[in-house]
């Protein structure tokens, strides 16, 4: 047997690099994309690194043919990527849509810029998680991972890779430009696999669009593998032909592309909580925020405040459960967020009134000082 | 233990290179947990720019710098703009001697450092600058070891940058122990 041993090896990586490792790690062998301020190290990186694992790099024109050629080099047989930030990824919606739709598994970086429009380019935001999980026109489901360290970018981009081939949907792992420029170690485990696609079954009378009772498709065909494939944007039948005259086949394709996402969010859920078991008035957070959340609630709980502490690194689909049972027993939510206040109306949404949930939005490019977080956990419960 | 640095200057100058060489020095040399950020504008050069360097001896949750211990400036727009950020009292303030001249009396440990002159001078580039301070800031306050300095200048900078960094270090060192008048306390 290969034994491969478990070394730790210790890097000190920008976000944007780890990135780049995490995928590489995840056996990425194909890049498409177009630079953008502050995703551009994402490309230089894979750039360099690609071509002497036998991988592609491919500069595109622009994003939208940065996505499409994404898409492509997933039905090609590749573990494909691409990345960008605000107006990139504004871009690429038509596109992603089509992966949901065509079911592709393929990795979307987005490093979060101010917006909107080309916004602030060199300052951070959380202002695109509402577009990632519906930016697209139709109804379907996404998957988006939001790391707060480069340890996370690195393992959450593994990981995007994985959920993308099992769930065969496109995965976004949701960066921002203070998690992608923030220099940090990384311990990448030893004897990390990449992410080994699985064949359907069934060659000589595939159906590219049969599932299972689990709502999932029989793994991932490539062309030129002996599977008959066809692959269009229009709702479809079992066997990929066009369906826009059957109503019903048109109802469940959209049904089971939004089921096979939300029917599996249990599995899906990665959330990384401290001090629950007591806390009254609760933090949850996700990406950078999730830094001087965690250091605002270890000061709160020193001055006698039961503080706790929620990050989601699973954004989409939302864990919808967790939150709603921390409504039971905190009295408090607290969301700090880059962006006006957006996901503290699904944290509204889950609770449906049972507790107070407090919107700490911010703007500017900024990030929360722990002390901003810190002020609202000392604040007594509103009369 | 958590130690923080500010360091601010202007696009060009090396700002974040020398907040780079500070974190892989400690987390690389000296085992420690490194935290890098930084902000800059859209320009190239020319506009401000500023990096932290946090370095702890635990996980660090807050990766920004919340007092810092050491602060340098670079630049005269760079400290009149962060200086309010810091504790005059505490934080031991590094100034370029040349770009910087007016600094408020209430700066209670100040390093006035000739790092421009020192680098043009005896390196033959302004370029050098940035190390010359770094060393400076290195010997002065301790915050890293000199060893672990030089082993990252040696070991993780690119090989043409290599010779005049080392340069850097030494003249720094050599100016350093020829007496204090550069130090205004």
């Amino acid at each position: 047997m290969n034994h491969e041993k478990s070394i730790t090896e210790i890097k000190i990586l920008q976000g944007n690099e780890a990135v780049v490792e995490g995928a590489l790690a995840a056996g990425c062998r194909y890049f498409a994309g177009y630079p953008i301020t502050p995703a551009t190290e994402i490309a230089e990186l894979m750039s360099e690194r690609l071509p002497p694992l036998g991988g592609v790099f491919m500069q595109m024109e622009d994003e939208i043919a940065s996505i499409c050629a994404t898409i492509g080099a997933a039905f090609g047989g590749a573990l494909a990527c691409t990345a960008s930030s605000g107006p990139g990824i504004s871009l690429m919606q038509e596109g992603i849509g089509y992966a949901a739709e065509t079911e592709a598994p393929i990795v979307v970086v987005n490093v979060m810029r101010g917006g909107p429009s080309t916004g602030m380019p060199t300052a951070a935001g959380q202002q695109d998680i509402i577009q990632a999980r519906a930016g697209s026109h139709g109804d379907y489901e996404i998957i988006a991972l939001m790391p707060s360290s480069s340890q996370e970018a690195f393992e959450l981009t593994y990981r995007a890779f994985a959920l993308a081939q099992h769930y065969r949907v496109p995965v976004y792992v949701l960066s921002d430009e203070i998690i992608g420029h923030t220099r940090e170690k990384v311990r990448i485990p030893g004897g990390l696999r990449p992410i080994e696609r699985k064949h359907p079954r069934e060659r000589e009378n595939y159906l590219p669009y049969k599932a299972g009772a689990d709502d999932l498709l029989d793994g991932m065909p490539a062309f030129n593998e002996g599977y008959r494939l066809l692959i269009d944007g229009q709702l479809h039948s079992e066997d990929g032909n066009r369906a826009g005259h059957l109503p019903d086949v048109c109802a469940q394709l959209t049904e089971r592309l939004c089921r096979k996402i939300t029917g599996h969010r249990e599995e899906i859920y990665d959330l990384e909580t401290h001090f629950l078991d007591d806390a009254e008035r609760v933090v949850v957070c996700f990406g950078s925020p999730a830094r001087p959340a965690l250091r605002a609630v270890k000061d709160a709980r020193d001055r006698g405040v039961r503080a706790g502490y929620m990050k989601i690194r699973t954004i989409w689909p939302f864990p919808e459960e967790a939150i709603a049972a921390l409504a039971g027993k905190a009295r408090t939510l607290i969301v700090p967020e880059l962006n006006v206040g957006r996901v503290v109306q699904e944290v509204r949404r889950v609770t449906a009134g049972r507790t107070e949930v407090v919107s700490l939005p911010k703007l500017g490019g900024l990030l929360h000082t722990p002390d901003e977080i810190l002020a609202e956990l000392m604040k007594r419960r509103r009369p | 233990m958590r130690k923080e640095i500010k360091l601010a200057g202007f696009g060009g100058q090396g700002i974040v290179l020398m907040g780079v060489m500070l974190a892989e020095a400690a987390g690389y040399y000296e085992n420690m947990e490194i935290a890098q950020t930084q902000s800059y504008g859209p320009e190239a050069r020319g506009g401000a720019c500023r990096a932290e360097v946090v370095i702890a001896d635990e996980m660090i949750d807050y990766t920004k710098t919340l007092n810092a211990d050491v602060f340098v400036a670079m630049s005269q727009p760079a400290l009149d703009r962060y200086l309010p950020e810091i504790d005059p009292e505490t934080a031991a303030v590094f100034v370029d001697e040349m770009l910087v001249t007016a600094v408020p009396e209430t700066v209670r440990h100040l390093y006035r450092i000739p790092a421009t002159r020192l680098a043009e001078e005896q390196c033959g580039s302004r370029m050098a600058a940035n190390t010359v301070m770094l060393a400076a800031v290195v010997q002065k306050t301790g915050i890293i070891s000199l060893e672990a300095l030089g082993r990252t200048i040696r070991e993780r900078l690119a090989p043409r940058l290599r010779d005049i960094n080392l340069k850097a270090l030494e003249i720094t060192l050599a100016y350093l122990s020829g007496g204090d008048t550069h130090e205004t306390l």
